[in-house]
């Protein structure tokens, strides 16, 4: 399904807080690639499965490097949207 | 039959039901990953793990580091088996399926469980006599490239303490370790009254990525005799700004940092006591190659490309083959014998 969450960069620091402890995450530039920022492939995926848990949205496996900033999350999921197996109605957009 | 009506329960069933029900709820309360983590426990107890295949590789990647931090090593190596194994080129999937197919057996006299809010966790050899003091420097994303949990399985191999370091203002450990006081000087004089604490033979330093900074800078000024790099920074040029920041936001002056602190071969080519180095990096990783190139020429440098390899991590392209056994070993045998 496309088009039904606009997640928001805010969104995905959210995200990132909940997950990775220690991070100023409104100071984090959103086009800086996440490994350049401390957040290792595992940090990442852990952030990729928190907004899939909170907004019903999946990310394909193949897709992991597309989401390497705050900025691609967000872009990834705008361009591609698709609803996890099992989830609700996605979240609206903050 | 009791005469309080509740028949034949025992009297402190009331209780335990609602402590199940309390159990219960809070299982729901956990996120999914500790959940599923739990779930996969039991279904790997119970013989039928094969019934819950991970979905994708990469909640499949999480669950298994839950485990990990769970210390359900067993039903993370199975589960890393079942399915997630080659389903998707992810960085870091690889490295833990790599570090559970050839971890070391538990050293029960060694025994080590990651607290991830220290900066600071000492794991002492339990025998009488000198042995080397390991300070392990995690990088930015507060681990040793794999959960400090696996690492310790090799570590605890060698004949050392260990003390494992995280650098929780980011900052390269420029401003030194917070939980040991005062500034980057005052951690290293901690440190090196840490090694006569433990009548320690001598200090050595490994790092990964960022901690491999931490490992050369801090390893030159507590006068280690060795330092192995997996790969990372030997200068910070891009990463300065960052660094800046960090001091910035943790009250402290970046000014207060000497300039020759920003790159390790300047500091390494002015000093006279300097630890032998071996910096091992992918030969195909551009940016690791540049950074170890940086120390190319110093006395007592050595870098070690791995043929081929083009990750930023290197661990999971050296345990395979015993090279990561062997860099370990180089490592503590920098020491002189007493």
């Amino acid at each position: 399904m496309h088009g039904e969450t606009q997640l928001t960069v805010d969104q995905v620091r959210d995200a990132v807080a909940s997950v990775v402890h220690g991070f100023d995450v409104a100071a984090l530039d959103a086009e800086r690639p996440f490994f350049e920022i401390g957040i290792d492939s595992l940090d990442q995926a852990q952030v990729l499965m928190a907004i899939e848990e909170r907004f019903g949205l999946r990310v394909a496996d193949g897709d992991f490097e597309l989401c390497d900033s705050l900025a691609n999350v967000v872009r990834y999921f705008a361009s591609r949207t698709t609803t996890a197996p099992g989830k609700a109605t996605p979240a609206p957009a903050a | 039959m009791s005469s309080d009506g509740r028949g034949d329960r025992p009297p402190w069933s009331e209780g335990r039901r609602h402590g199940l029900q309390q159990i219960v709820r809070a299982t729901e309360q956990l996120p999914e990953s500790r959940r599923e983590a739990l779930a996969v426990i039991q279904a790997f107890e119970s013989g039928r793990l094969a019934e819950r295949p991970p979905d994708s590789a990469i909640r499949g990647m999480v669950i298994v580091n839950e485990l990990i931090a769970l210390e359900a090593i067993g039903a993370a190596r199975a589960y890393a088996r079942s399915g997630i194994q080659g389903a998707a080129d992810v960085d870091g999937l690889e490295l833990l399926s790599v570090a559970l197919e050839h971890l070391p057996a538990a050293s029960p006299r060694m025994p080590f469980r990651d607290d991830s809010a220290l900066d600071l966790q000492l794991v002492r050899h339990p025998d009488p006599g000198k042995r080397p003091l390991v300070l392990v420097f995690c990088g930015l994303a507060q681990r040793f490239a794999m959960p400090l949990n696996l690492a310790h399985r090799w570590l605890a191999r060698l004949d050392v303490h260990v003390a494992y370091l995280r650098d929780l203002r980011r900052v390269y450990y420029l401003a030194g370790i917070r939980s040991l006081g005062g500034d980057y000087d005052a951690s290293c004089t901690a440190l090196r009254d840490l090694a006569r604490s433990l009548d320690a033979s001598g200090i050595v330093c490994v790092g990964n990525s960022a901690g491999s900074f931490g490992a050369l800078g801090i390893g030159l000024d507590v006068h280690a005799s060795g330092v192995l790099c997996l790969s990372g920074p030997t200068r910070l040029d891009q990463s300065r700004g960052d660094v800046e920041r960090g001091f910035t936001d943790a009250g402290l002056s970046p000014a207060s940092i000497p300039e020759e602190r920003f790159d390790q071969r300047q500091r390494f080519v002015r000093s006279t006591r300097r630890p032998r180095v071996r910096h091992v990096h992918g030969a195909r990783n551009d940016v690791d190659s540049a950074e170890a190139a940086n120390l190319a020429g110093v006395s007592g440098v050595e870098l070690v490309a791995i043929p081929g390899w083009v990750r930023h991590s290197v661990v999971e392209a050296l345990i395979p083959s015993g090279a990561f056994d062997e860099h370990l070993r180089w490592l503590v045998a920098t020491v002189p014998s007493a």
